[in-house]
């Protein structure tokens, strides 16, 4: 799964930390981290297991090393891996290579493997993904005059196994610090009416956003 | 063949030096607190005086050098300084034992550093003092194992005392029977047959001492006539294979150093196919004629198996090293070497044995990438008030282990 996002503030970073969290409570997690955006803490406050995460912080833009890391922990039998990619994007004659081995190795050990990254996607991240979802924030979530979370507008922008344009929009809550026992997890879809779907078909929409949900779901679980 | 023989002081006494110098020309006594009932693994030279000798008791030694300071042995520094000494002397030799009181490499053969042994041996020397930071060793070289130990047995510190091919014999001659290491009920036999040197051993024949001591007396003969066939005995967990091959005429067109590398790698790659070893790190060195001779190394992602597997890893590195000038040998080794089996798995649970091979990919990445390579993270017990401060990495992955 490929969440990507349009410039400014989307949520995509905190939906694939959100996603980790879920994971790391039942497998190992790999994050690859090139935004330099990985708080560890706010890890844990997302609910996640930190003695489940292994963390690779090779710096901005240092996007083969990435994959090459990611891809040794996939090899070795890493069951979930996310991978954070930052603004600045290095020439893809630098790293597609990396990709198309991270890619393969994936697809050999069923490996889930969520990207986050700025659109426009580079072509080979945009080839290489199995399900594309588009992020874009839709506003702050405020409870008793503060912000407690964000929520996301998410469109499915390319899928391999249905057709794509679903949307939903879903609530990211964001922990709140020195909270004792409080566990944020998954991400909730609160969008029970729908948009625009691709064939128009009310009766389709429902079936798409179910979709959309269950993918989310899926990724987070592995 | 050509051994030489390095003897230092125990690597427990010299690390705990480094680690207490205000104890140099002190009487030191390595093992531990007197109070343990365990023996003593090196003493001091101040030490020996008052006669303190390793395998005693450490009660006992404090009876005998009351005055003495105790000190534990530090295992991990005494592996940390094996790991030099072996890096060291792997830069002169393919071939190399490192034990806790001496060392052993293979001197057979020419370098095309040094003009002749005798300057090869020097240059040995010279490195393992510097690698030692302490008393230079006493060094030997002879045509065998037990030749070469005598001979450094024979040297003093900073000295080499070298055993020419064809005179191990008259050099072992006078020594007493004491050097042999033979059971102790061997020496007493000899001894009472009025038996006093090993010179007198070797004039009997293989056939008499056959009937006295049983197989071990043709052992016993060739020993003291310096033909015993013992080599060196690389510990396996510290082995490093490499090939080295002297080009006709020194050449830097990269197509022919090329060919050389790989076939130094399809020898090494045999090697490994052969003892079922994988190599976790590959490095490749030209020497050219007057330059130093230009290295480097990598770590490969997952262990090399064969030579298809390293040569694409040494591909990578070939063509970033950019040889000064006409090379006139190219030498490829391989360290880190492990079983390239895995473990049994465990059959009644699905991917079980994926942990333990992530950590050791993950070990490899630091290895290659540095230390923050792959790190995990672990909330801090005293959280301040800044977000950086609520987490800490952990330096070990293994020890983080669930």
């Amino acid at each position: 799964m490929l969440a990507a996002a349009r410039t400014g503030p989307s949520g995509r970073l905190t939906l694939l930390q959100s996603l980790a969290a879920v994971a790391s409570r039942a497998c190992d997690v790999g994050y690859v981290d090139l935004a330099g955006s990985m708080d560890p803490g706010f890890l844990a406050d997302l609910g996640a297991d930190l003695s489940a995460c292994l963390v690779a912080t090779p710096g901005p833009d240092r996007w083969e090393r990435g994959l090459v890391t990611a891809r040794a922990l996939v090899v070795a039998g890493m069951p979930w891996m996310g991978i954070a990619l930052g603004r600045e994007r290095p020439a893809p004659r630098l790293w597609e290579h990396a990709l198309a081995a991270l890619a393969e190795a994936l697809s050999k050990r069923g490996t889930v493997c969520v990207i986050a990254a700025p659109v426009p996607l580079a072509a080979p991240l945009a080839h290489a993904s199995s399900l594309t979802l588009t992020c874009a924030a839709a506003g702050w979530q405020r409870a008793h005059g503060d912000v407690s979370g964000l929520r996301v507008l998410l469109t499915a922008a390319k899928s391999k196994v249905s057709a794509p344009g679903a949307e939903a929009t879903i609530l990211l809550r964001y922990p709140r610090p020195y909270s004792a026992a409080e566990v944020v997890g998954l991400p909730t879809v609160i969008t029970p009416q729908l948009r625009t779907v691709m064939d128009g078909d009310d009766a389709a929409r429902p079936a798409a956003h179910a979709r959309t949900a269950q993918a989310l779901g899926a990724a987070a679980q592995g | 063949m050509r051994i030489l023989c390095a003897r230092y002081s125990h690597l427990g006494l010299i690390t705990a030096l480094r680690r207490y110098p205000e104890l140099r020309g002190e009487a030191v006594i390595v093992g531990g607190a007197p109070e343990l009932r365990l023996p003593v693994i090196a003493a001091s030279a101040a030490a020996q005086t008052a006669g303190v000798r390793s395998g005693q008791p450490l009660r006992q030694a404090q009876q005998l050098c009351p005055n003495a300071a105790f000190v534990p042995l530090d295992a991990a520094a005494v592996a940390r300084a094996r790991d030099s000494l072996c890096t060291v002397l792997h830069e002169l030799s393919p071939t190399v034992e490192v034990g806790e009181e001496q060392a052993l490499c293979d001197l057979s053969g020419s370098h095309v550093a040094y003009l002749d042994e005798a300057d090869w041996a020097a240059a040995a020397a010279r490195k393992l003092c510097a690698a030692l930071d302490a008393q230079p060793p006493a060094v030997g070289v002879a045509g065998s194992r037990f030749v070469a130990r005598m001979a450094a047995r024979a040297s003093r510190p900073g000295r080499i005392r070298r055993v020419p091919p064809g005179a191990e014999a008259a050099f072992l001659a006078p020594l007493p029977l004491d050097v042999l290491p033979v059971d102790a009920a061997i020496t007493v036999r000899l001894t009472a047959f009025g038996l006093d040197c090993l010179g007198a051993i070797a004039g009997l024949s293989p056939a008499d001492l056959q009937r006295q001591f049983g197989p071990g007396g043709i052992d016993l003969h060739r020993l003291v006539r310096g033909e015993d066939p013992g080599g060196i005995q690389p510990d396996p967990t510290q082995r490093v294979w490499s090939e080295r091959l002297v080009l006709d005429g020194a050449s830097g067109d990269a197509e022919t150093l090329m060919r050389a590398a790989r076939c130094c790698v399809d020898m090494l790659g045999h090697r490994l196919v052969r003892d079922g070893l994988a190599a976790g790190e590959v490095g490749v060195a030209f020497e050219p004629e007057e330059h130093a001779a230009l290295t480097g190394s990598v770590v490969s992602p997952a262990p090399l198996r064969n030579a298809a597997e390293a040569w694409m890893v040494l591909l990578g590195l070939l063509g970033s090293l950019q040889p000064p000038g006409p090379v006139a040998a190219v030498r490829v080794s391989m360290t880190r070497l492990t079983p390239a089996g895995g473990r049994q798995a465990d059959l009644l649970r699905p991917g079980d044995g994926a942990r333990e091979a992530v950590m050791v990919a993950a070990q490899r990445l630091r290895l290659r990438f540095g230390e923050a390579a792959v790190r995990r993270p672990a909330l801090a017990v005293d959280p301040g008030d800044l977000p950086e401060r609520r987490f800490v990495w952990e330096s070990s992955l293994v020890a983080a282990q669930r």
